[in-house]
């Protein structure tokens, strides 16, 4: 018995020296990247927050944000533009979702060197960010969102009042990108009968809104008003219902993952008319997803296009420079104008300040008198937080590719 | 009227789409009378698969050719998935309670959906895959060389141990080579399979000896050896696959959307009959599942296995006795299934031109309610509660005016439909008499 018990306890510890060894091997090989990374001077951090889709269907306009206010963050360090202070980024993703977008802003606003916010994305995001940012007066500057009421209230039309001190954002809204389209489809396209469609989502909703009320007021018809559910991808039934009244252009509010495919059925169906819709679809995704017969579709998006701006040409090379694995994308000025914003606000916030926390509230008043050139042209906010620049552009799909139509600055009537 | 008919052609194309996948639900169901609700992850398995045999032999090209490789691709996914799934899943609670299976079912469907994703990310770890199938296919050899039923009531787990050490031994020693140095040379190659061969019956036979004293069955040490040589010429085979074929692709990124590809004649411009259009990618859904009633109806029929199917729908026990082996009826039921979703996928790619990793979810939840409208486990019930189903739901769009018309609305229309044929004809609308079941 006892030679039984003893073989086996040498089995044992053979198998397991064997299994250890192959375990010691296959990590030996990974161990050797460790070695850099030298000490930091003693300064002190500040962070700056990302919250954006960093996974997930709208990932590809995330990672643009998230990499632009890299960027920003990373020429500030370098040029030491505060003196004393080194500033982070913190990106959390929010997965385009509401809930996830509550708790990156809540692990944010539990840090107590979190000083500003650049983020969301999505509008419906931001209503759940703005109310947890806000109390620790953590200023949150929106590359992305076009929601009115963000900034002016629910009741924006009537009776604007700003909900939140601590939000602004360096987009223009949709208060003005549906009636921008709106005149663009018929002034200069000559279109008088549109069929509207929206994914129930706030964005979309709040585009189609602005933009048939715009259309009707210049005397357009909005022939058929539908809406098609974002889970889904067969829009068939929809498409059918829109055919017979004829439209000479669909208006869409929504985003790309779903304007691609509505757009290359509706013309494998036979309603060969151009599809129009915001920023949401303004991005190379559409047209892969939307295939050849693209052409002639339409976008508008905010600010006159980044690559022919002069302010913006060292944007891009800086960016392209340091080789991020995603491009800017849809917000990739925007987003480093938020972000560079915050820091132009740092810049007297925290110049005498002991730590973060006490530096936060100066940093919310500072940013109501941010004012420089940025890369979308003048970043400067007005009494609600939004930007003082209007300028929007057409963006019509050619030969597979996005190509500029008209930019324009937005004049109230 | 035209919107009648245009409605009733979208109607009729939803239709066959959920019939295709429904019939899956109910052939499973006639025969274990288990519902098999991973069953929508089978069918976007099965777009996923032509999706990926496009990309790798086909990427760019559009001729109509294509498509038939496209579906054999989607096919060897779907019932790959649904064998595996049936072995792992299923037949260890064959004989447990009713919930058991029905929540693996559920289970089982979460994990697909989240390895795709994964895995449609990441390629790389299908290293992992061909790691695994190279241990299983060593542990296969090495039974066969061994003439041992390692399946057989009396033997133990630990009686797997050598062959599984061989083979898993003789995988890992290639694991750790490939870690260290990716290209090797072909000489080296030979020599690292020999070696793995070495290592991993000596780890076999380690395990062997440790598992002795209470082993029913003895594995001699050829059968280790050819358990080992199995897993480290597999393992190798998947490498050269690995680097030649799967990073040859640029993958695209299963998180977001994917264009599904557009061929020649069957996408591509609309055929107009009076005001009615009809897409292309219709004719192939509705054609798919015309080809697929009649093929069908002569295997349930016509051939051996299909009676088989029809005798264990009526009586597992007496079926046994009559001499068939009902595990193989049951693989057949679910590869059937199988086979019918793969052709679903394939074709809600070219209609919707995307797909996703999610979309087996709602087309699953859909096709299971064609079947049990049709009555669950008869065929026919499923292709005709397919096709109401579809029908419903296109007209419940245009025709329900107000507020609660529109698609956003059609779901619930459709779950309605459901709700009230339950209520009133509960066996459904061909009633599943017990001889029609198959």
């Amino acid at each position: 018995m006892g030679g039984t018990v003893h073989q086996r306890s040498v089995v044992r510890v053979g198998a397991s020296l064997i299994v250890a060894s192959l375990a010691l091997t296959a990590c030996g090989s990974r161990s050797d990247n460790d070695s850099g990374g030298g000490s930091e001077e003693a300064t002190k951090t500040a962070k700056i927050g990302v919250i954006a889709p960093l996974s997930g269907d709208l990932s590809a306009l995330g990672l643009g944000i998230q990499h632009s206010v890299e960027l920003a963050v990373k020429q500030a360090n370098d040029s030491k533009a505060i003196p004393g202070w080194k500033l982070e980024v913190v990106p959390k993703d929010d997965e385009g979702k509401t809930e996830p977008g509550k708790n990156a802003a809540t692990a944010l606003a539990s840090d107590k060197d979190v000083i500003g916010v650049v983020g969301t994305l999505n509008t419906s995001v931001a209503q759940q960010v703005q109310p947890v940012l806000a109390p620790k007066n953590i200023v949150q500057v929106s590359p992305a969102n076009t929601g009115p009421g963000l900034t002016q209230g629910a009741k924006w039309q009537t009776e604007p009042k700003r909900p939140y001190p601590t939000y602004f954002r360096t987009c223009t809204t949709d208060a003005v990108q549906g009636p921008f389209a709106a005149r663009y489809l018929y002034e200069t396209a000559k279109i008088t009968k549109v069929a509207t469609i929206h994914d129930k989502k706030a964005y979309g909703q709040g585009l189609v809104g602005t933009f048939t009320e715009e259309f009707k007021k210049l005397g357009g018809q909005i022939v058929s008003a539908q809406t098609i559910n974002p889970d889904e991808s067969n829009y068939q039934a929809v498409i059918s219902a829109v055919k017979p009244s004829n439209p000479q252009a669909v208006y869409y509010g929504g985003e790309y993952p779903n304007a691609g495919p509505l757009s290359q059925q509706m013309k494998a169906a036979g309603l060969n008319v151009p599809l129009m819709g915001g920023d949401g679809i303004f991005d190379p995704k559409y047209i892969t997803l939307a295939g050849k017969t693209a052409d002639n579709d339409l976008a508008t998006s905010v600010g006159a296009p980044i690559d022919t701006l002069d302010t913006a040409k060292k944007f891009v090379a800086d960016y392209t420079a340091e080789k991020y694995k995603e491009p800017y994308a849809a917000y990739g000025g925007y987003s480093y104008d938020a972000a560079n914003a915050i820091i132009a606000a740092l810049k007297e916030s925290l110049k005498s300040a002991t730590d973060v926390e006490s530096a936060r509230k100066a940093t919310v008043d500072a940013m109501a008198k941010v004012s420089f050139d940025g890369v979308t042209g003048k970043v400067a906010f007005d009494q609600y937080g939004d930007t003082t620049s209007k300028v929007l552009t057409v963006y019509k799909v050619a030969g597979g590719k996005w190509a500029t139509v008209e930019t324009k600055d937005f004049e109230t009537k | 009227m035209d919107q009648f008919f245009q409605q009733l052609v979208n109607g009729l194309t939803l239709g066959s789409l959920y019939a295709l996948i429904a019939v899956g639900y109910t052939v499973v169901y006639g025969i274990v009378q288990l519902i098999n609700f991973a069953h929508g992850e089978v069918f976007m398995i099965g777009a996923f698969g032509a999706l990926t045999t496009y990309l790798l032999f086909f990427d760019g090209k559009t001729s109509v050719w294509i498509l038939p490789i496209m579906i054999v691709g989607a096919m060897i996914a779907s019932v790959g998935t649904a064998v595996l799934m049936e072995r792992v899943a299923y037949r260890p609670l064959r004989n447990a309670p009713r919930l058991a299976p029905l929540i693996t079912a559920i289970g089982i469907s979460v994990f697909l959906q989240e390895f795709i994703r994964l895995f449609y990310e990441e390629p790389a770890w299908t290293v992992v895959v061909f790691a695994g199938l190279a241990i299983a296919v060593g542990y296969v050899a090495g039974g066969r060389v061994a003439k041992v039923d390692l399946n057989h009531p009396v033997s133990r787990w630990y009686d797997r141990a050598p062959l599984l050490g061989g083979a898993g031994g003789a995988v890992g020693l290639w694991i750790v080579v490939r870690l260290l140095n990716r290209g090797l040379n072909p000489l080296l190659i030979a020599g690292v399979i020999v070696l793995g061969a070495l290592v991993g019956t000596a780890i076999g036979w380690l395990a062997g000896l440790a598992a002795r004293r209470n082993a029913r069955v003895e594995v001699p040490i050829p059968a280790i050896a050819a358990a080992a040589v199995g897993g480290a010429l597999v393992a190798e085979v998947g490498w050269v696959l690995f680097k030649k074929l799967i990073t040859s692709v640029e993958w695209p990124s299963a998180k977001l959307r994917i264009p599904f590809p557009q061929l020649d004649v069957v996408t591509g411009k609309a055929l107009q009959v009076g005001g009615v259009t009809i897409q292309r990618s219709a004719l192939f859904t509705v054609g798919a599942l015309l080809i697929c009633a009649v093929l069908l109806w002569f295997f349930i029929n016509r051939t051996r296995i299909g009676r088989g199917m029809q005798a264990v729908s009526q009586d597992p026990d007496t079926a046994r006795l009559m001499g068939i082996n009902v595990d193989r009826i049951i693989v057949v039921a679910f590869a059937l299934g199988a086979v019918l979703a793969a052709i679903a996928g394939v074709s809600q790619g070219l209609q919707n031109t995307n797909i996703d990793f999610r979309m087996g979810f709602l087309a699953g939840l859909k096709a299971f309610t064609a079947a049990v409208l049709g009555g669950i486990g008869n065929i026919y019930g499923a292709v005709a509660g397919g096709l109401v189903l579809g029908v419903v739901e296109a007209m419940a769009t245009q025709y329900i005016p107000g507020q609660f018309g529109g698609s956003t609305w059609k779901d619930v229309w459709a779950f309605v439909i459901l709700i009230l044929v339950l209520v009133f004809r509960p066996q459904g609308l061909l009633g599943a008499r017990v001889v029609d079941r198959a």
